[in-house]
C-alpha cells in the first residue's frame, strides 16, 4: 500500500515565486496570442466549412447523387422494386402449366414496364421536368396493377383447377 | 477583421442551413411568346409538329390560313434556371411545298457547370410550350409530342399522333385513316374517330363514336359508346362498350363488357366477355380459346342455335348445365343467332 502523504507537495516554494509565475504567464500570453487567434479562426472556419460540406453532401444525396432524382425518390423506387421482386418470388408457388404461362406473359409486360421506368429516370436526369416524374409514378402504378391482376388470375385458375379435381373425384 | 470573419461565418452557416432545409424563396414563373405567324395555305396541306412538353390547341375551320402562336412557360424554384430553360429552346416554322413544320430544339443547360454536376439542381422544373394554332380542317396533322396534350375540335384530314405520356382531347376526327401511337396516354377523349388505329400500351381512351377502329394496345382501357366495327388485338386490355356491331378479337387476358353486341369473332386465351343484353337481331358469336369466361345475359326474347365443343368446360345455357360436346337450340321463333363455342377449361353462361 502506498503512503498517502507522498502524493502531496508539503514543501513551500522559494521566495519570489508568485512574481516569476506572473511574468512567465504574461510573456507566454503575449507570444502565443496571435497564433491562438488564427488557430481559433481556422477551427471555426473548418467547422463552418464542414457544416457547408455536410449540407452539400445531404443535398447531393437528396438529389440521388447528382442524378437529378431526389434521394427519397430513389430510395422509394428501389424499395418498390425490391417489393415487386419479392412478389415475383412468391409467385413461384404457382407451378401448374397454365399458371406458368400466365406468369411468363405477365413477366414480359413487367419487364417492359421496368425498362420504360429506367428510360424515364434517364430522361428525368436530362431535363428534370415534373411531367416525367408523373410518368414515373404512373409506371409504378401500372406495375402494381399488373401484379394485382396477375394474382387474381392465378387464384382464379387455381380455384378452377380445384373445382375440376373435386368434380372428377366425385 | 473580427467582424468580417463573424459575418462570413454567419453567412456560411445560413447558406448551409438553407441548403439543408431546402428553403426556397418562392416559385418563379417566366413566359414569353416566341412565335406569332400567319400563312396563306392551300386546302390539302399538312402540318407537322414536333414538340415535347407541349399544350397544343388546334382550332380548325373552313378558312385558308394557318395561324401559329407559341408561348413558352417555365416554372422553377430558381429564377436563373427558369430563364435558362426559357432561353435554351429555339422554335422554328418551315415550309416545304404544302407541308409546314413546327419544330423546337432544346439546348438544355449544358453551359452551367453546377447544373450539370447536379449539386444545385432544382427540386423541379415545370416547362411547357403552348401552341395555339388555327388551320383548315382539311389539313393532315402529324404530331410527334411526348408529355403533351393535344386539343383539337374537328378534323377532316388524317391525324397521326405519336404521343408517349400524352393526351388527346378531340372532337370529330372525320378521316378513316387516323393513327394514334404512344404508350402511357391517359384520359384521352375523342367524340368521333371515324376510322383508324390505336397502338398505345398502358393507355386509356374514351371514344363516343367510331365506324372502324383497330386497337393494338396492351394493358389499356377503352370505353366506346357506339362502334360499328372493332378489331381488337390488345393483350391484358379492357374494352367497355355500349353498343358494337361487329367485334373481332385476337387477344389474351382481355376483358370485354359490351351492352349490345351483334357479331363476335373471338380467339385467345384467358379472355373474359360479358354481353349485358343479347340483341334479338344479333347474327353470330364465334368463340375459341382456353380458360375463358363468357357470360351472355338476357337472351329471353331471342332465338339461337349453338354448337359447343372443347374439353373440361362448364356451360350453362338457359337452364341447362352442359358438359362435353353438344349442339342445341333455344327457340322463341325462328333460330336467328348462331353460337359456336370451342372452349377448353372455360366457363360459358347464357342466361
Amino acid at each position: 500500500m502506498k503512503n498517502k502523504d507522498s502524493r502531496y507537495d508539503l514543501f513551500s516554494p522559494p521566495e519570489g515565486h508568485e512574481a516569476r509565475f506572473s511574468m512567465k504567464l504574461h510573456h507566454r500570453m503575449q507570444s502565443s496570442r496571435p497564433q491562438n487567434l488564427w488557430l481559433r479562426r481556422l477551427t471555426a472556419m473548418g467547422i463552418a466549412a464542414s457544416v457547408l460540406l455536410a449540407a452539400l453532401f445531404v443535398r447531393w444525396n437528396e438529389f440521388g447523387g447528382g442524378d437529378g432524382l431526389s434521394g427519397q425518390w430513389t430510395q422509394q423506387t428501389a424499395a418498390l422494386k425490391q417489393s415487386f421482386i419479392r412478389q415475383w418470388e412468391r409467385i413461384e408457388k404457382y407451378d401448374s402449366p397454365e399458371s406458368k404461362k400466365i406468369i411468363e406473359d405477365n413477366f414480359r409486360q413487367w419487364e417492359k414496364l421496368q425498362a420504360d421506368l429506367e428510360k424515364l429516370q434517364k430522361e428525368f436526369r436530362e431535363n428534370n421536368n415534373r411531367a416525367v416524374l408523373n410518368a414515373m409514378l404512373q409506371n409504378l402504378k401500372m406495375q402494381n396493377e399488373l401484379l394485382i391482376n396477375m394474382h387474381d388470375q392465378l387464384n382464379k385458375i387455381e380455384k378452377q383447377a380445384r373445382h375440376e379435381k373435386s368434380v372428377h373425384q366425385s | 477583421m473580427k467582424r468580417v470573419f463573424i459575418n462570413l461565418k454567419l453567412k456560411m452557416v445560413v447558406l448551409a442551413l438553407m441548403i439543408v432545409s431546402g428553403i426556397r424563396a418562392q416559385t418563379h414563373e417566366v413566359s414569353k411568346t416566341v412565335i406569332k405567324k400567319f400563312y396563306k395555305v392551300p386546302e390539302n396541306g399538312k402540318l407537322k409538329i414536333s414538340a415535347d412538353f407541349a399544350r397544343i390547341h388546334i382550332h380548325t375551320g373552313s378558312g385558308d390560313s394557318l395561324g401559329i402562336k407559341i408561348t413558352v412557360r417555365v416554372k422553377s424554384d430558381k429564377r436563373s434556371t427558369a430563364d435558362q430553360y426559357l432561353n435554351g429552346i429555339t422554335y422554328s416554322v418551315k415550309q416545304s411545298g404544302n407541308t409546314f413544320y413546327i419544330e423546337n430544339y432544346q439546348s438544355g443547360s449544358a453551359s452551367n457547370y453546377f447544373y450539370n454536376i447536379g449539386v444545385f439542381k432544382n427540386r423541379y422544373v415545370e416547362y411547357e410550350s403552348v401552341y395555339e394554332i388555327t388551320m383548315p380542317a382539311s389539313f393532315d396533322l402529324h404530331i410527334d409530342a411526348d408529355y403533351s396534350v393535344l386539343k383539337i375540335n374537328d378534323l377532316y384530314g388524317k391525324l397521326y399522333a405519336d404521343m408517349d405520356y400524352g393526351r388527346i382531347l378531340a372532337g370529330n376526327l372525320q378521316n378513316s385513316g387516323n393513327r394514334i401511337e404512344g404508350d402511357y396516354m391517359t384520359r384521352n377523349r375523342i367524340e368521333m374517330l371515324r376510322g383508324g388505329e390505336i397502338n398505345s400500351d398502358f393507355s386509356d381512351f374514351d371514344i363516343d363514336l367510331s365506324f372502324y377502329l383497330k386497337i393494338q394496345s396492351d394493358y389499356s382501357k377503352f370505353h366506346l359508346n357506339h362502334a360499328k366495327t372493332v378489331v381488337f388485338e390488345g393483350d391484358f386490355s379492357h374494352l367497355d362498350a355500349e353498343r358494337i356491331k361487329s367485334l373481332y378479337v385476337d387477344s389474351d387476358y382481355a376483358r370485354f363488357r359490351v351492352k349490345r353486341l351483334y357479331k363476335l369473332k373471338m380467339q385467345g386465351d384467358f379472355n373474359h366477355l360479358t354481353v349485358e343484353r343479347l340483341p334479338s337481331t344479333a347474327q353470330y358469336y364465334d368463340l375459341k380459346g382456353e380458360y375463358g369466361e363468357y357470360v351472355i345475359r338476357n337472351p329471353d326474347r331471342v332465338s339461337f342455335v349453338y354448337h359447343l365443343t372443347g374439353d373440361y368446360s362448364q356451360a350453362q345455357i338457359m337452364d341447362q348445365s352442359i358438359t362435353g360436346e353438344r349442339t342445341g337450340y333455344y327457340l322463341n321463333n325462328d333460330a336467328k343467332i348462331r353460337f359456336r363455342f370451342d372452349i377448353d377449361f372455360g366457363k360459358l353462361i347464357i342466361k
